[in-house]
């Protein structure tokens, strides 16, 4: 099967007050591949995932180019872009259940019933069928990070940011989840990209490796 | 250099560090239980001071007699129901509209001195602005010509909307700060990430993400809110319809009354006022609980991801703006008024300025009074609440009681404490200082709770660990450390003290007079030039406490950027 590349950065720099802090940066992803970049803190991992979701602050300045499926998004609004982010943090919003968080990111005009289906279905590809009425609060960490990906995979993003995500988990955890979520990104055909600074997350994605504070 | 050490084996004594309990038992505990059991037994007949041994229902049976009373009841329900609900909603808007912008972060940092401005100042600017002689009319009537203010009852009017008004001018603020308080414990951008990456419009994220948590962190707030919007007396007094008057004021009729017997049927109308708030909170949480599961219901059944939201933001825009004119402007005409000396109808401006107001003013002993009582209270309210969070900061303090002086309307907990200090022979200065620290030390706790219990125990091991005693180290070491919270609940507790009415009304029995006592006395006279030295001092001097207590931190962390906000 031909797969074309579905995410693209070209010449990308961010600069605060005049020094650059990223880039200039290009690089191509397939659907289902990660491109995992790597940092120490400080190296602008988060300010270049910012610039591809579209929620850079004001105070940076940016060039270069990001396409999506050949169209080209720089300029687009956060909420038109479809690119979801997972942080290290889950975001689990308190005041829903686990069932409304994932809920409220399926896309508008599609009914009741089959909402609820899609749900049902998350929660059984988390392997937590019969979670949806719980509170976020009582879920264990791993459970909690589960919920947060399938939450975002339900807005059927056209692709995927990872910001750190498996940093506050323990190593065991860590790995199990990895798996989960590589095998989810390639099931939904989307590319992902992956900010870290531990390299057995970048092993685990077996994708490209950016290094950003080589460059 | 003092050596701390010294004193250090008299204070580990079981009976000295016990000292905030005693304290809290004698000044706090028993007012309280003063106050709230002679608030009751009147009600039902029983009040030997005055010859009433037996219980009985008569108080009630007079109670529900008096005429006017569901006039009152409904005038009370209209005005504070829609004064804290719009408000709330109101100051909600904004924060949704201007969160990311500029200008919040401008007028968080104006907020501050704008609370501290006693709700009786802004009352009387309002008065001064939209009375049939006022501002407002004084330029209508130089376009049409008219040479005598309009024959209109608009202030007050009867149906309270300037009460209204009064209210929300100082309670938007309020809630502003509170709301952008309960900001701060959220993690609001990456929430607003999270959401916008599913396709939420921005606003529409703000009202289903971070306004239900918002909202729950800000319920104790509104109710205080509630509770004091129905039942404020000296604000009422300016600009609240006088027949039929709000139902507090006509509760404080009875209780003055030469008549003494209508003290029971006073209690009995205190009481009825508790079950009115009572009934009022209880509705609200009701048509909360209605309003967040349809919500729930909307977003499981696909809620729109909400375009088109202009409209609300013209709208935010515009209340923002008109808020901060009238506030501004009340302010103002106050300053104006203070130093006219004749300013007839209809002359847009007066004719004659100058100090003569502010030398004859004969307010040195107000000023004194209110200036000493505040200080001194509001310093005391510090000792006790600091000395109880570090006496007991391993263990969980149920900060829930020392809220009640705040949660019962203060009409009818200071008639039963008055009683108390009656029997001590305290009806002087120092009962009405004893009033308002129950008023003042609420505040000076919250603000001071969560900054005390989330300190680094870590910097006083250290301490200790470097050979200095518990004492040098809360002096050397934490307090410095908390200085930031410390002198801004001072300003806060300094603030609410100058406001107090009813707490120096009624333990000083009218001999001790303060600002605020001194302003609503001088409300029926109409000597606006008086009335506005008196709102100006009123106004003024929490403002200056306020504006050195946000200053001084910042000179501490001059050069210190650990220490910088």
């Amino acid at each position: 099967m031909r797969q074309k590349y579905s995410l693209e950065l070209r010449d990308v720099s961010i600069a605060l007050d005049g020094n650059t802090i990223v880039g200039p940066l290009s690089f191509k992803i397939k659907d289902g591949d990660v491109v995992t970049i790597m940092g120490a803190s400080g190296s602008g991992k988060s300010s270049l995932l910012n610039f591809i979701c579209g929620n850079l602050p004001n105070e940076f300045s940016q060039e270069g180019r990001v396409l999506l499926n050949d169209n080209d998004i720089t300029e687009t609004l956060p909420e038109k872009r479809q690119v979801g982010i997972l942080f290290q943090d889950d975001l689990l919003f308190p005041h829903m259940s686990v069932g409304t968080n994932l809920a409220f990111s399926i896309p508008q005009g599609i009914g009741r019933k089959e909402r609820q289906t899609l749900v049902e279905k998350a929660l059984a590809d988390a392997g937590m069928s019969g979670f949806g009425s719980k509170d976020p609060a009582t879920l264990s960490g791993g459970q909690r990070s589960r919920i947060s990906l399938m939450r975002a995979l339900l807005a059927k993003p056209q692709a995927i940011l990872l910001d750190e995500p498996f940093n506050k988990l323990d190593s065991s955890l860590r790995q199990k989840l990895r798996q989960f979520v590589f095998s989810h990104t390639i099931k939904a055909k989307i590319p992902c990209v992956l900010v870290t600074h531990d390299i057995e997350d970048a092993k685990a994605a077996k994708g490209k490796i950016i290094n950003l504070g080589i460059q | 250099m003092i050596s701390f050490r010294s004193f250090s084996p008299f204070l580990e004594h079981k009976l000295v560090r016990a000292y905030p309990a005693w304290c809290l038992a004698i000044l706090f505990l028993l007012p309280i239980a003063f106050g709230l059991t002679w608030a009751i037994l009147p009600a039902f007949g029983y009040f030997p001071p005055l010859g009433f041994t037996s219980f009985s229902l008569d108080p009630w049976h007079d109670l529900f007699a008096r005429p006017g009373l569901s006039k009152a009841i409904s005038l009370t329900l209209f005005t504070g129901v829609t004064a804290s609900l719009l408000s709330c909603s109101l100051a909600i808007f904004i924060t949704a509209t201007f969160y990311t912008s500029g200008i919040y972060k401008a007028l968080q940092n104006t907020l501050a001195p704008i609370l501290a401005i006693p709700h009786l100042s802004i009352a009387a600017g309002i008065a001064f602005l939209l009375a049939p002689s006022g501002f407002i009319f004084r330029i209508i009537a130089s376009i049409v010509g008219w040479d005598t203010p309009p024959n209109l009852i608009i202030m007050p009017d009867s149906y309270g909307l300037v009460l209204i008004l009064t209210l929300c001018l100082k309670e938007i603020p309020f809630f502003l700060f509170i709301i952008n308080g309960a900001l701060t414990q959220l993690n609001v951008a990456n929430s607003m990430v999270v959401a916008r990456s599913m396709g939420y419009h921005p606003y529409t994220a703000w009202f289903r993400v971070i306004f239900p948590q918002v909202y729950a962190r800000i319920k104790l707030p509104i109710a205080i809110v509630l509770i004091f919007s129905l039942s404020v007396v000296d604000i009422a007094v300016f600009v609240a319809p006088n027949a039929p008057p709000p139902f507090v004021i006509m509760l404080l009729d009875l209780f003055n009354d030469p008549n003494l017997e209508r003290r029971l049927v006073a209690a009995a109308g205190g009481l009825l006022l508790i079950a009115i708030i009572f009934a009022v909170i209880a509705s609200w949480w009701l048509v909360e609980k209605i309003i967040s599961s349809l919500w729930n219901y909307y977003i499981i059944s696909g809620g729109g991801r909400g375009y088109g939201m202009h409209i609300t933001k013209a709208f935010s825009y515009l209340i923002l703006f008109s808020v901060s004119v009238m506030a501004f402007a009340s302010l103002l005409m106050m300053i104006i008024w203070s130093f006219s000396l004749t300013w007839r109808f209809p002359s847009i401006l007066p004719t004659k300025l100058g100090v003569d107001n502010w030398a004859d003013c004969g307010l040195c002993s107000s000023l004194t009074n209110s200036f000493f009582i505040a200080t001194l209270v509001t310093l005391f309210s510090l000792f006790i609440v600091i000395s109880l969070l570090e006496f007991n900061k391993h263990k969980k303090i149920q900060t829930f009681w020392f809220y009640i002086p705040l949660l019962v309307p203060q009409i009818i907990f200071l008639f039963g404490f008055d009683l108390l200090l009656i029997h001590l022979e305290m009806k002087n200065f120092w009962g009405v200082a004893w009033a308002h620290w129950l008023y003042v030390m609420p505040y000076i706790l919250l603000i001071l709770y969560l900054p005390y219990i989330r300190f680094d125990s870590r910097y006083e091991q250290i301490s200790y660990a470097l050979g200095n005693s518990k004492l040098k180290t809360l002096l050397r070491v934490k307090l410095p450390m908390l200085f930031r919270p410390i002198i801004y609940a001072f300003a806060v507790g300094f603030a609410v003290s100058i406001s107090e009415y009813l707490p120096t009304l009624i333990p000083g029995g009218g001999r001790i007079s303060s600002l605020t006592t001194e302003m609503v006395a001088l409300a029926s006279s109409g000597d606006r030039r008086i009335i506005s030295v008196t709102s100006v001092f009123q106004a003024l001097l929490p403002c200056v406490v306020f504006i050195i207590a946000l200053a001084l931190p910042n000179i501490q962390a001059r050069n210190r950027k650990g220490l910088a906000v």
